[in-house]
């Protein structure tokens, strides 16, 4: 077994309010250049920019990458949704944004929302209304994510706004979540009450901008840097482990 | 007042099999981490919120009833909890504005108010 740095929460160009800079090869860069060895592109309710991250990723080693969606359900509550491979991936993208509200982006308000290719060309602004909630309902995501042999993260649920706890008051019976992601300013231990044994913590920096990139992060202990290993270590198959610390740390204080 | 007296006035449609309470006061949310914070045993709450939740957290305040506003319809495991936590489950058409408005006429107040 090895242990490995991950950020499995990143946001590009293409989220709303995600920084214009923050194109996938931007984010290979900032990524490799705090070590971190795993990460993972989670864009609101897309995955359209997933493709250029791959032929990024391919092209410049050193580095795994996950695929995945930030959705918001019609609770409101937003999950990280990911993948081992691109096509799952948009394609459960694509599944998404037809649950979305029929609106436009406003652009003076969320800014422009660009599909990119690996050499930062845009390819077109999607005008879908990505910052908006899907009428998904949170089962109904954890269950198609499910058939696509995808994982749910529970995103920031200390937050007061779009965490499982801020809509839905306690932890929903029933629901099939493979982990809880807290953010900076959380105690894992405030939290571990609130949640049914079993279900692991990470920390990811649902990063907007490059320099967020890994100011905090989840060590996964796994035999090889796979999804499929990522999978089994949430559910702590074998001695693999997902391990958060108590309190944020960036990644590069542990180089 | 009596939830009867409510169910009679505002018309609403009982989704479950109700039992009589008495509503103390009134609230409107559809976050329930809000709910929890601000209403009490004996609230009414008004909301839009149908994940099955909106149950567990009835049974957890106390709340006398949830009247599920706008005409929005619970999946039935919502019902089912419902009627096992004998939770009052209503809805009606009109929207959360207009039912509070209604409530605030028959009398009702806010939580503290």
């Amino acid at each position: 077994m090895k242990s490995f740095t991950a950020d499995v929460q990143l946001h590009s160009c293409l989220s709303p309010c995600g920084s214009l800079e923050s194109s996938p090869g931007r984010i290979v860069q900032a990524a490799r250049a705090c070590g971190l060895d795993i990460i993972a592109l989670t864009d609101h309710n897309t995955a359209a920019n997933c493709p250029a991250l791959a032929t990024v990723v391919k092209r410049v080693g050193g580095l795994v990458a996950f695929y995945g969606v930030e959705v918001t359900t019609v609770e409101e509550i937003h999950v990280i949704c990911l993948f081992g491979d691109v096509a799952t991936a948009v394609s459960f993208g694509e599944f998404v944004r037809t649950y979305l509200p029929r609106l436009q982006n406003d652009p003076e308000r969320f800014g422009d929302q660009p599909v990119v290719d690996a050499e930062e060309q845009i390819i077109y602004l999607d005008d879908a209304f990505l910052a908006g909630a899907t009428s998904l309902s949170l089962d109904r995501v954890v269950g198609e994510a499910h058939a696509r042999s995808g994982v749910v993260i529970a995103s920031h649920i200390d937050r007061p706004i779009n965490s499982l706890f801020s809509q839905l008051g306690v932890w929903p019976l029933g629901v099939q979540l493979d982990a809880c992601d807290l953010s900076p300013r959380a105690k894992a231990s405030a939290w571990r009450g609130q949640v049914p044994p079993g279900i692991p913590f990470i920390r990811s920096s649902d990063a907007h901008f490059l320099a967020e990139i890994g100011r905090q992060f989840t060590t996964l202990v796994l035999r090889e840097p796979t999804f499929e290993e990522f999978c089994r270590a949430l559910h702590g198959e074998d001695g693999r482990a997902v391990l958060c610390t108590e309190a944020a740390q960036p990644v590069a204080a542990t180089m | 007042m009596k939830l009867s007296t409510i169910v009679q006035e505002l018309r609403l449609t009982p989704l479950v099999e109700l039992h009589e309470q008495e509503v103390t006061d009134a609230y409107a949310s559809d976050l329930l981490s809000d709910v929890v914070g601000h209403a009490h045993a004996g609230t009414l709450l008004i909301t839009i919120q149908v994940h099955r939740n909106v149950v567990a957290v009835a049974s957890l305040v106390g709340l006398s009833a949830v009247v599920i506003a706008q005409g929005r319809q619970p999946e039935e495991d919502v019902l089912a909890a419902a009627r096992e936590n004998q939770v009052n489950l209503l809805s009606a058409p009109s929207s959360a504005f207009t039912l509070a408005g209604r409530l605030y006429q028959l009398g009702l107040r806010a939580p503290g108010e």
